[in-house]
């Protein structure tokens, strides 16, 4: 019996200590609970034992609850993230992107079409000043206009044509302020490529963990470094055709969850 | 400033392209041609004489950078105008893009003033 508590004990200091320690540690924990120490020490200690055991029990239970329930949990929780949500979550902001992209274009197409009339209407009244009337598309051709006429229609004209030039100021500013599609676009891009990169990250540990559980349930004496070789080569598997740092697709994980 | 030269306006996003047109053709420039990366804009200054270049930093295979140093290195190329438009505003892209011969730099959002400023800047009033 004591034989085996010290080979438990050695196992547990990684073979720091010398036999003769070990042996004095084992001492002291029978001196401890054989009740020789005084009674506050042997509450004190009783206590901590209690406490520890306590701790050691949720502890025990926690990961035999998460054993038992290991493809419930792994399914629902972490491969939704990374197999729909997260999925989900780029082609959303994609949409953004197309969405704002289409808007922004039609936005300038009306700008171009207000903008080219403005230009024209612009051309029609500084003829108009000279005398000259020429609609843009009549088929009466110029029709001269004598300095009375024009004399009355100045104040019009000019009228016209400062709200002509305001109206032109603004289609240009709001132009400008149609890079908000292209800034939005290219932040909204960053937070995609981020978005990607967790997604990667998230498969990659789904089936890192589900290659060691399957590879550990199939042969309990494996090593570490057979299980992490085992991680490598199916990893690569999954890879495969796929380009360098694209991950691992969809079908590998599936495939791999149906197997746990 | 000549108001004939010929520019070229280089960004990925087609609707940055078009506001850049847009302001150019405001401020009077006419002959505006426009490419979509760096790679095709580097395609078409081999082609065709350019007055300008206006371009973007960020686009996928080819940087505005890259297309700079490019040109750069290039003997017919290396003494057309370059102005980076872009949304890079750190120190270090500004003084990296400097060193490496940029002619101007404007950061998005612009107005159209700020394109007609640094544009007369470059060329002299």
């Amino acid at each position: 019996m004591k034989e085996n508590m010290k080979k438990r004990v050695d196992r547990i200091v990684d073979g720091k200590l010398t036999t003769g320690e070990i042996e004095e540690l084992i001492s002291f924990f029978q001196y401890v609970l054989s009740g020789s120490m005084d009674q506050d020490d042997d509450n004190f200690f009783r206590n901590l034992t209690y406490e520890m055991t306590g701790s050691v029990k949720e502890l025990a239970l926690l990961i035999i609850d998460f054993k038992e329930n290991l493809k419930s949990k792994i399914q629902p929780e972490i491969t939704d993230i990374a197999t729909k949500y997260i999925p989900h979550a780029t082609d959303q902001l994609e949409s953004i992107i197309e969405t704002t992209e289409t808007a922004a274009n039609k936005i300038m197409d009306n700008l171009d079409f207000m903008q080219e009339h403005d230009e024209k209407m612009e051309e029609v009244f500084t003829a108009l000043k000279g005398g000259k009337l020429d609609l843009p598309g009549s088929t009466n051709g110029v029709a001269e206009m004598d300095d009375q006429t024009i004399d009355a229609l100045l104040p019009l004209i000019d009228y016209v044509e400062l709200n002509i030039q305001n109206h032109l100021s603004l289609i240009s500013d709001t132009f400008v302020q149609m890079s908000f599609q292209d800034l939005t676009g290219q932040r909204i891009r960053r937070i995609m490529i981020l978005v990607n990169e967790m997604e990667q990250k998230i498969k990659k540990m789904i089936v890192s963990f589900g290659i060691q559980l399957a590879v550990k349930e199939n042969n309990p004496d494996v090593t570490e470094e057979e299980l992490h070789r085992a991680v490598a080569e199916k990893e690569t598997e999954l890879n495969g055709p796929q380009r360098a740092g694209d991950g691992l697709d969809q079908g590998g994980i599936d495939e791999l969850l149906a197997n746990l | 400033m000549d108001l004939n030269m010929k520019v070229l306006v280089v960004d990925d996003f087609a609707t940055m392209r078009r506001i850049i047109k847009n302001v150019l053709k405001q401020i009077g420039f006419r002959k505006i041609n426009e490419a979509d990366d760096g790679t095709s804009a580097l395609k078409e200054l081999k082609k065709e004489e350019y007055d300008l270049v206006l371009c973007d930093w960020n686009m996928p295979e080819m940087s505005g950078l890259d297309l700079l140093i490019a040109m750069k290195s290039d003997d017919r190329l290396k003494g057309i105008p370059f102005v980076m438009v872009t949304a890079e505003a750190q120190k270090d892209n500004i003084l990296e893009a400097v060193k490496t011969g940029v002619n101007n730099y404007i950061v998005k959002p612009f107005t159209a003033d700020t394109v007609e400023q640094k544009l007369k800047k470059v060329f002299g009033g």
